[in-house]
């Protein structure tokens, strides 16, 4: 059996980043890499998914390689005025993250909130 | 000698019957728990085990930051507008989170009322109340009372209910 974990990241803090690939990546050491791992942005994660000015281009390639999908809320692009091209390469978008929270903990995901 | 064979008749059936009944229960509700664990309730076809809404939602708030309280609003936004009536919300407020539920501390009372009449309910802890020499009488109208705010977070989950963490 896979684990299937979803994290929820709705801050933009340089601290709440830093442990959130922290902790996905100690996730992946304890299960021996048998994890599927969707992390959820919305919120005040803005700066974290797009492209322009992106200073968490490191955390977010060695997410990548350890197949962590990456997707941000298209609620929180619409209120700030982003489309899905200017995201970082490789994110994507669900229609409502909240909502996407919701139904993969119906299918079994086990959720994390990342934060303090 | 009849007569004793028509009761040992209707003893046995009675059993049956209860055994039948007993059964019928632990299957309806292995079926509903093995249905909250492994697949949505979108992709069922034995709608009759499950409650009647499709979306199950407890959303814990512990925090008394006003922008978080607005977060929340938004997520409930969202949700009812993704979902509408096919989606039920609880939002358990405790510890420094009671304050979205007090009438003299509250920020979003009229949010709170909007949402309660979309079938909302927003739960305060009585522990918490407890804690700070208040009672039930202190929280908004539109808020009811639950024993302890953990202990509700813990139960919906185990009843299968998504949960989210309120904050940032």
């Amino acid at each position: 059996m896979t684990y299937k974990v979803i994290i929820q990241l709705m801050s933009g803090d340089e601290a709440v980043i830093k442990s959130m690939a922290s902790q996905i990546s100690n996730l992946r050491t304890a299960l021996d890499n048998n994890v599927e791992v969707e992390l959820v942005c919305h919120g005040q994660s803005a700066d974290f998914v797009v492209n322009a000015g992106n200073k968490w281009g490191d955390i977010i390639q060695k997410l990548l390689s350890m197949s962590v999908k990456i997707v941000a809320c298209e609620n929180m692009l619409k209120a700030r005025n982003i489309s899905a091209v200017q995201l970082y390469p490789g994110i994507k978008t669900v229609p409502a993250a909240i909502a996407e929270l919701v139904i993969k903990q119906q299918e079994g995901w086990s959720y994390i909130k990342a934060g303090f | 000698m009849f007569k004793s064979i028509f009761l040992s008749a209707i003893m046995f059936m009675s059993v049956l019957v209860a055994f039948s009944q007993t059964k019928t229960k632990t299957a309806n509700k292995k079926g509903e728990m093995e249905c909250s664990k492994n697949h949505s309730m979108q992709q069922c076809s034995h709608d009759g085990m499950h409650k009647k809404t499709k979306h199950q939602v407890v959303i814990q708030l512990t925090s008394g930051d006003t922008l978080v309280w607005k977060a929340v609003m938004n997520n409930l936004k969202h949700l009812k507008e993704a979902w509408g009536d096919s989606v039920a919300i609880e939002v358990v407020a405790h510890g420094p989170g009671i304050d979205l539920l007090l009438s003299a501390k509250t920020t979003q009372q009229k949010e709170i009322a909007g949402f309660k009449n979309q079938g909302v309910v927003f739960m305060g802890c009585a522990n918490t109340l407890k804690a700070r020499n208040l009672t039930k009488e202190a929280l908004i109208p539109e808020a009811v009372a639950v024993p302890s705010g953990i202990g509700e977070v813990i139960m919906k989950q185990e009843e299968g209910w998504s949960y989210l963490k309120a904050g940032f």
